[in-house]
C-alpha cells in the first residue's frame, strides 16, 4: 500500500543518496606525453597523474566559474508518417572551462595562455605569445573531495586536451585579475578504450562503496 | 695559446705555431653532481660560488654542477604554492640521490 501512498514505484529501486557536492575541483594538467599513474587500474581505466622531471604536474591554481559540459551532434530520426521516432547522438568532445586567478608561477601560466615556454634567469622569468604550438596536449585530472573527515573524493580525467578559445585577462581595480575564457577541450583520444575515449569519472567513497 | 719554437739559431725566434687546447668550460677540477631540472622551464643559473653559468634546457634536463655551487641550487625551490600542502617544491634533483 505505501506504493500507493508515496507514488513509489514497485519493484527494484535505485535511489540517490543525500551528498551534495559543492566547490570546484583542483585542476591539475600534466602533458600527453606522459602516462597515466594507473595505466590502466584493475578495471581497465586510466586516470590519475603521476609528477615525474620531464613531465611535471602542473596544477591551476585559484579557480573560479568552473563547469563541465560536452559537444554533440545530434540529429532527429524524422519518420514522414508518424514523427520523430529516435535522435541519433555522437559526443564530438567534453570541455572544462573555467577562469584562473593565480598568474604565478609563468611556466604554468604560459600554459593556459598558449605562450612559448618560460626562460627564467633570476630574478626575472618570460615567455612569448607567438605561433601556438598545436602539437601539445595535455592530460587533465580533476579530483575534488566532498568529505575531508573520511577523505571521500570523486574526480574526472581527461586523456588529450588542448586550451582551445582567445584567453582576455580582466585588470579591475580593487579586485584579482582574472584570465577568463580558459576552456580545456577533451578530445576522443583512439588510444584508450572506446567507453573512455573522451576520459572518465570516478568516485572513492570507503563507507558506501564496500 | 700559441707556442714559440726555436729555430737552429738560438739566439733568435723565428717560427710561430698554433696550438689547439681543448678546454672543458666546467672542468674546475672539482668534483661535480647532476641535477636534474624539475621546472617546465628554461633555466639560466650562476653558481653562487664559483660564477659558473649553467644552463637547462627544460623540464627532465640533466647538467653537471661543480660541488661547491650544490648547496644555493638546493635551495631554489618554489615556496608559495596554493596546494599540496605547501611544501615548497624543489627546482632541482640530484640524478641518482
Amino acid at each position: 500500500m505505501s506504493s500507493l501512498i508515496t507514488g513509489t514505484p514497485i519493484g527494484n529501486l535505485d535511489t540517490q543518496e543525500d551528498i551534495y557536492l559543492e566547490g570546484a575541483p583542483t585542476i591539475f594538467v600534466q602533458d600527453y606525453s606522459a602516462t597515466p599513474l594507473f595505466h590502466p587500474d584493475a578495471d581497465g581505466y586510466y586516470w590519475n597523474m603521476s609528477g615525474t622531471v620531464a613531465y611535471p604536474v602542473l596544477e591551476l591554481g585559484c579557480l573560479t566559474a568552473v563547469s563541465l559540459t560536452e559537444n554533440i551532434v545530434m540529429n532527429d530520426v524524422l519518420c514522414d508518417n508518424v514523427g520523430v521516432k529516435a535522435t541519433v547522438q555522437q559526443r564530438n568532445f567534453v570541455e572544462l572551462q573555467l577562469t584562473l586567478q593565480s598568474f604565478f608561477p609563468l611556466q604554468n601560466l604560459r600554459t593556459v595562455l598558449k605562450g612559448s615556454v618560460v626562460t627564467e634567469t633570476a630574478p626575472t622569468q618570460k615567455f612569448g605569445f607567438g605561433s601556438i604550438n598545436n602539437a601539445q596536449f595535455w592530460m587533465v585530472y580533476a579530483p575534488k573531495v566532498y568529505d575531508e573527515d573520511y577523505g571521500d573524493y570523486i574526480w574526472f580525467h581527461f586523456h588529450k586536451c588542448q586550451y582551445i578559445n582567445a584567453f582576455t585577462i580582466n585588470m579591475p581595480f580593487g579586485s584579482p585579475w582574472q584570465v577568463t575564457g580558459v576552456t580545456l577541450r577533451a578530445f576522443a583520444d583512439t588510444t584508450k578504450p572506446a567507453a573512455q575515449r573522451f576520459g572518465m569519472m570516478g568516485r572513492a567513497d570507503a563507507s558506501v562503496i564496500v | 695559446m700559441a707556442k714559440r719554437v726555436d729555430t737552429s739559431d738560438d739566439s733568435e725566434w723565428v717560427k710561430v705555431e698554433p696550438e689547439v687546447i681543448e678546454i672543458e668550460l666546467k672542468d674546475t677540477g672539482w668534483p661535480s653532481t647532476q641535477l636534474v631540472l624539475t621546472k617546465d622551464l628554461k633555466l639560466n643559473v650562476t653558481g653562487a660560488v664559483t660564477g659558473i653559468k649553467y644552463t637547462w634546457d627544460g623540464a627532465g634536463s640533466v647538467v653537471d654542477v661543480d660541488n661547491r655551487d650544490i648547496p644555493a641550487m638546493m635551495h631554489k625551490a618554489s615556496r608559495t604554492t596554493s596546494c599540496c600542502g605547501t611544501i615548497p617544491t624543489p627546482y632541482f634533483l640530484i640524478v641518482g640521490g
